[in-house]
């Protein structure tokens, strides 16, 4: 009875497609590779979870998990974003992010993502006077093992228990952004992205590292093809 | 002809003018009677002028009333105002939607929520075009958004946006009581009282014992029976064998429904039924009419559903079971000149009543609002209820006689309803 209703569930959640992304209707055009673009809000998103598995298999103490793995996840990312697309992108202070007013946007019925928004009418400047064009707002950034999207955005399954089993056959990084046009104040696409890094035979030094490499192209990917 | 030309050139330019007009969304809402419509512009000028475009108003829609419009001066001052006025004039565009359009600022969203029954007209001039947009209480989102060229006759403008947006039926403006109790009204699935109809109605039919697309066999026995010498006859529990079975039939009947599905219904049932008479037999000679009036009173539980299939008609199928108390009333007289027989004073009786129930389902057409036309059809049966053992010589008793009486009936009804 159990594994039939499990079942159900299965198919019913497999019928009901979900959308993961949001693209404004004026949205034509994604932000050119000369173009001075800005990143708010990454150190603040960066979450590392399942520390004491990290600790263990990557022999670090549980207790500096966050501040090494944090700091990896921030660099690789920028550093991928600045040499695939990006050259001239410009990282500001996480205080012009987290002073902005807390909102929730609509992806789908069921998807919302919270992060914070520039407020209606004003444009952002950065700490010496240049107001970009675009910015590109990291509402979350979760690294883990074998997360879901679904689990994290989909609200009619927040409340589910979570498995009791633990697995870690991938490594993890759950992104929610926004690439936000500063000059008129809307949100040109918005996105969760769910990147997951398979590690067989446990973690390697490098695949935090590899894993925010894949976040930020499937960020770069995400803001090219969002276009109506 | 020349004139005939000028006429169409101005047509082809108002057509054009109209055409222009372009609607990006409008979602329902109330027009109010007498409105106050505040003209919030972040432009240095509005466009329009307030008290030409009340007159506008009040000729584009005769139901409006005297409106009342004026400069939105507290919104102008504003600081988080003046922020969603310049953002918007750069986000109202054809093609997004409302929802994008919302005032995300928290004391904007105050503002807009503390406007009460009046409306905010948002205008701005963008090159040719003015930009608009149409603020009311429930909504921090416009409720409704367009824009049209602008003209620089401020009376002909006016009148264009009285157009776009103020057509349509209005609502007289509640008062301050009304619109507190309004606001904690509970919506109608909460109501406490439920929504009541009432009708009643007159209903002519016809009854009869045979039961359609049932066997003849079940019946002949008692139908072709006949009553010999008064009160002769085959011993029977069916009224059938010593009166006539079909009959015109007339049904007065009053009710009611609660959540538009359960009802109950009170009605008196009347026909007409001659006893049968063998003719053969000389000492009717002396009868010159004998028959039953059969009264039926009754109450009966109803549901039932309502499709409303039009504006007009509603379409209300339903279902009955209800039970009788039947009553039969004699009327025998001789034939004048004839001096009644001893046989004729000692005739066959009835009980007082039989109780019974009764079967039925129809459908009944309600036309605005009041005027309904019911078909039904059923099955009614009396019965005699056995409310004390039978005795040890209960065979040696006679046979209540009409101790089953069943009949079917169909009718057709008019009706008045209303609601509470």
């Amino acid at each position: 009875m159990k594994a039939a209703l499990l079942l159900l569930s299965l198919i019913l959640a497999s019928c009901a497609s979900k959308q993961w992304s949001a693209s404004h209707p004026y949205y034509n055009e994604s932000p050119s590779a000369q173009e001075e673009i800005a990143v708010l809000g990454l150190h603040h998103a960066v979450v590392v979870t399942r520390d004491k598995w990290f600790a263990k298999h990557l022999q670090i103490p549980r207790d500096s998990v966050y501040l090494l793995l944090g700091k990896q996840v921030e660099e690789a990312f920028t550093q991928e974003l600045q040499s695939t697309r990006y050259p001239s992108l410009s990282i500001w202070p996480d205080s012009a992010y987290t002073q902005l007013p807390e909102e929730t946007q609509k992806l789908d019925e069921k998807i919302y993502i919270k992060g914070r928004f520039p407020a209606q009418g004003v444009s952002l400047q950065s700490p010496d006077g240049k107001t970009p064009e675009h910015l590109i707002l990291i509402h979350e950034c979760t690294l883990g093992l074998d997360l879901k999207k679904d689990n994290f955005f989909d609200y009619t399954l927040i409340n589910n228990e979570e498995e009791a089993k633990r697995t870690s056959e991938a490594l993890t990084v759950i992104l929610s952004y926004t690439l936000w046009d500063n000059l008129k104040q809307r949100a040109l696409y918005s996105a969760v992205a769910e990147v997951p890094l398979s590690i067989p035979h446990d973690i390697q030094p490098g695949d935090v590292s590899q894993v925010s490499t894949f976040a930020a192209d499937s960020l770069v990917a995400g803001i090219d093809g969002g276009i109506r | 002809m020349k004139r005939l030309f000028q006429i169409l050139a101005a047509t082809c330019l108002f057509a054009g003018a109209v055409f222009a007009e372009d609607v990006y969304f409008r979602e329902p809402f109330t027009l109010w009677q007498d409105p106050e419509i505040l003209v919030w512009t972040p432009d240095s000028a509005a466009p329009i002028d307030p008290r030409e475009f009340a007159l506008s108003l009040k000729r584009n829609n005769s139901g409006i009333g005297s409106p009342s419009v004026r400069i939105a001066g507290e919104l102008e001052r504003d600081s988080s105002a003046i922020l969603y006025a310049a953002w918007l004039k750069n986000n109202l565009l054809p093609g997004i939607p409302a929802e994008l359009l919302k005032a995300r600022e928290a004391k904007m969203q105050s503002r807009l929520a503390a406007i009460e029954d009046k409306y905010i007209l948002y205008m701005t001039k963008n090159g040719n075009t003015l930009t608009l947009a149409l603020f009311d209480e429930t909504s921090y989102s416009p409720k409704a958004a367009g824009s049209l060229p602008f003209l620089s006759d401020k009376v002909a403008l006016g009148d264009a946006i009285a157009e776009m947006f103020f057509g349509g039926s209005t609502n007289r403006r509640l008062t301050k009581e009304e619109r507190a109790k309004k606001a904690v009204e509970p919506n109608e699935y909460y109501s406490k009282i439920p929504t009541f109809r009432g009708f009643f109605g007159v209903a002519g039919g016809y009854t009869q014992a045979q039961i359609p697309l049932t066997p003849d066999s079940w019946y002949r026995r008692k139908l072709n029976s006949k009553i010999k010498n008064y009160r002769n006859t085959q011993d029977s529990l069916s009224l059938w064998n010593f009166i006539e079975d079909s009959s015109p039939l007339l049904n007065v009947y009053a009710g009611g429904t609660w959540f538009d599905f359960i009802g109950s219904e009170i009605f008196l049932r009347f026909s007409e039924h001659d006893a049968k008479i063998d003719e053969k037999d000389t000492i009717y000679n002396e009868l010159d009419y004998w028959k039953f009036y059969r009264f039926e009173i009754g109450l009966s539980l109803m549901l039932s559903y309502r499709f409303p299939v039009h504006k007009n008609v509603t379409l209300v199928p339903h279902g009955s079971l209800g039970f009788i108390y039947s009553f039969l009333s004699e009327s025998i007289d001789t034939k004048s000149g004839y001096k009644a027989s001893g046989a004729y004073k000692a005739r066959i009786e009835f009980k007082d009543f039989y109780k019974g129930a009764i079967l039925a389902v129809g459908m009944r057409t309600i036309l605005l609002d009041h005027y309904g036309i019911d078909l039904r059809a059923g099955i009614a049966g009396r019965g005699r209820i056995l409310d004390r053992e039978p005795s040890v010589d209960a065979v040696a008793e006679p046979t209540v006689i009409g101790g089953s009486t069943i009949d079917c009936f169909i009718q057709l009804g008019l009706e008045y309803h209303w609601s509470l």
